[in-house]
């Protein structure tokens, strides 16, 4: 296979993915909007063009457990799921992180019902945050080949030993077509070596391993759990290492953050996912209006990449962390990281505002970027930046105003009289 | 960057269209990206599709609230409140829309592509045929690089060879039909949106349940409709078949026991058709 650019959709990005990096396994449950990938695969292992065993599962947590106990045995895995099934499997993936199974897990980020809905909100994949896994989240189609083959080459680093999460937007990405460019067998085999683990699963019957032990002993418990802790925090520096290879094999870059015309901005977005990439044009945008504005894109979540995003922002007077996700009582789930990361930095922003859009695929545009300027240069240190502003339209508030119209429950209808008179 | 949005029914190949368009598009050197935009629901409900074609990198995604050129699929959704697809055409915008008489009135295109497609390739699936007068409309791609796109993205969706000629004669045909409007390269963003503040609600309003239960009916599911079952009284023998086949309970007896649609919500599954004994109903256009 030459290398070759085609335009794929983020879902068949992750498909090719797991191709490129020749797994030997693919456990797959369909759930929208991820289904296209492990159809693909399917249809690529029924018909030979893929040397891999793939098995359709009865559930997202059998299909996970099965991913992690095949990673122990020394095959290469992959899955993919999407929003109520990563939560569904959620117990698993603790299960995985602690067998230290490297798998690569797709996410296509969809909101988590109720209301269910099919469209993208990082509530799925943020869920999974503690749970020990890499995680690295995708802007454009080409980020998800890139990551999955990065996740593999992260992930079953001895000094690791850790499984990855690669995430994209539900419809947004998984669903749009870009112009990719599908990596060289060649090239990916010098990236890429051949997986081994070290103490295999069913490996040598004389000396036979097992995992997942039971303890009633907390110390045991302090010892693995923190050294999980600090696999994860060793990946950082293992993927600097792989990502100056992968720049040498395939020629791009990726770096745990994305600096875009940060150095002499006075406020800089904080972004993650597909909608950098109108994050990025609204910055340029802005720009040509003559406001100085840029954009930091956070492209791994997990280990946090704390000393970047501090070193990144250092330098701003004004932070506006936006995100598609909202932890009830919290806010947004990545906004606390950043002003942390920010807690210890020489030079501390005035303003870090924190700003919620986008959940279940509601548009972000040039006027929402505009406002959340406004609203950081309003801002003073005092006033209460972590209670997130909502970004909803006016044309969404009045089509809801409708949709509650047909529900019965707009204050002042009918039926809302009826039940709740007095 | 151009701006494209395409607004049809599932089944009559908007999302395939999306693709040709912006894979003839990058054959001629444009960054392109396409996406399709639809819900849970099945052939014959609204979809829209949408392609940004830009001499640089796309740095945009998910709906175009401002396109520069809307593609519309079917007639019957102009009218749609719920689909309204020339919201937000911008100033001097192209609209390209499958219907007659053909022409073309300074920047709206109307070619007959589901006549054409009925014609050549024996079914209305008109993605080739408005993907290519879309293409000639907006001056983007040259005629070969047009069929180019149109075999590797039939081919992709499973089209057989046969087929797939018959869909390169219409794609062909369709745009020689068009004149090359060339449509400005917009530079301009999309347009901006008043925002909202919302406040917290009582209980009853501010948690997703339904009080005025049994709204279904409001849903007019006839919307979705791609051909329309029309059923011979002369012949029919009320045998009640169809009733019984019906999957969404469109048909209902009269009082003499003869079966009568209900196009509000009849989606035009055909499935009567097939079922009639005696051949009764017979398909026209929605
Ligand atoms: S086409 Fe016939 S079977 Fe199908 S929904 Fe309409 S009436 Fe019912
Ligand atoms: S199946 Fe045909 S003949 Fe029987 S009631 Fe329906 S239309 Fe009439």
């Amino acid at each position: 296979m030459t290398s070759a650019k085609r335009m794929l959709t983020g879902n068949m990005a992750a498909a090719w993915g797991a191709r490129s990096s020749n797994v030997d396994y693919v456990c797959g449950y369909p759930i929208t909007p991820q289904s296209e990938i492990v159809e693909t695969l399917a249809g690529w292992v029924d018909r030979g063009e893929m040397r891999a065993k793939f098995t359709n599962f009865d559930s997202e947590h059998s299909m996970l457990a099965a991913a992690g106990a095949a990673s122990l045995t020394g095959a290469r895995t992959f899955t993919a799921t999407a929003s109520q099934g990563l939560i569904y499997g959620l117990e698993m993936l603790y299960a995985i992180a602690g067998w230290r199974a490297p798998i690569v897990l797709v996410n296509v980020s969809r909101g988590v019902g109720m209301p269910m809905i099919l469209q993208v909100e990082h509530g799925d994949v943020l869920a999974a945050r503690d749970s020990g896994f890499i995680q690295l989240h995708a802007e454009t189609c080409q980020d998800v080949i890139d990551f999955v083959m990065l996740g593999y080459r992260v992930g079953e680093d001895r000094r690791v030993m850790l499984p990855v999460i690669v995430n994209m937007d539900g419809f947004v990405l998984s669903f749009a077509r870009e112009r990719v460019e599908i990596p060289e067998a060649r090239a990916v085999s010098r990236f890429l070596p051949e997986y081994e683990h070290p103490t295999p699963l069913l490996g040598d019957p004389e000396a036979p391993v097992a995992f997942s032990p039971t303890t009633t002993d907390g110390f045991v418990y302090s010892y693995f759990k923190h050294q999980l802790h600090l696999a994860s925090i060793e990946s950082k520096k293992v993927f600097a290492e792989a990502a100056k290879d992968f720049s040498a094999a395939f020629g791009r870059e990726h770096g745990v953050v994305e600096e875009f015309m940060t150095g002499d901005a006075e406020t800089v977005f904080v972004a993650t996912n597909s909608y950098s990439s109108i994050v990025r044009s609204g910055v340029m945008a802005l720009r040509r209006e003559g406001e100085r504005v840029g954009m930091l894109r956070v492209k791994m979540l997990r280990p946090f990449p704390s000393e970047e995003v501090a070193r990144a922002l250092g330098s701003a007077r004004h932070v506006a962390v936006y995100e598609q996700n909202l932890a009830p009582g919290r806010g947004g789930i990545i906004y606390p990281e950043v002003t942390e990361a920010l807690y210890h930095s020489p030079h501390r922003p005035e303003v870090i505002q924190s700003f919620i859009g986008g959940l279940g695929g509601t548009q972000l545009g040039l006027g929402e970027m505009r406002l959340m300027l406004k609203k950081c240069k309003a801002s003073r240190a005092d006033s209460r930046l972590h209670e997130p502003v909502l970004l909803f339209r006016k044309e969404d508030s009045d089509r809801l105003a409708e949709a509650l119209r047909l529900a019965g429950t707009a204050p002042g209808t009918a039926s809302a009289v009826r039940k709740h008179a007095g | 960057m151009l701006r494209v949005r395409l607004h049809g029914r599932g089944g009559q190949g908007t999302k395939t269209a999306g693709s040709i368009i912006s894979l003839a598009a990058t054959l001629e050197g444009y960054h392109a990206q396409d996406s399709p935009m639809y819900g849970p629901e099945r052939r014959g409900a609204p979809v829209a599709s949408f392609v940004r074609i830009s001499r640089d990198q796309v740095n945009e995604r998910g709906y175009i609230t401002s396109p520069d050129v809307v593609v519309l699929f079917d007639r019957s959704l102009a009218s749609s409140k719920a689909v309204d697809p020339l919201a937000g055409l911008r100033k001097a915008g192209v609209l390209v829309a499958n219907e007659g008489p053909e022409g073309t009135e300074g920047s709206v295109v109307r070619i007959d592509a589901s006549s054409r497609a009925r014609r050549l390739v024996g079914r209305d699936n008109v993605s080739a045929a408005m993907a290519a007068a879309t293409c000639r409309a907006l001056g983007i791609s040259r005629v070969e690089n047009v069929l180019s796109a149109v075999e590797t993205e039939l081919r992709e969706v499973g089209l057989a060879d046969q087929d797939v000629q018959k869909n390169l004669a219409l794609a062909e045909e369709c745009y020689s039909l068009v004149p090359a409007l060339g449509v400005r390269d917009q530079d301009s963003p999309e347009a901006e949106h008043a925002l909202a503040e919302v406040r917290y609600a009582p209980h009853y309003v501010s948690t997703s349940l339904i009080m005025s239960t049994g709204n279904s009916p409001q849903k007019k599911t006839g919307g979705w409709r791609t051909s329309r079952p029309v059923i011979d009284y002369s012949k029919c023998t009320n045998c009640m078949v169809c009733f019984v086949y019906c999957p969404d309970s469109a048909i209902h007896l009269d009082a003499d026991g003869a079966p009568r649609i209900d196009y509000d919500n009849c989606k035009g599954c055909m499935i009567c058709l097939t079922e009639c004994p005696i051949r009764a109903v017979s398909e026209e256009a929605p």
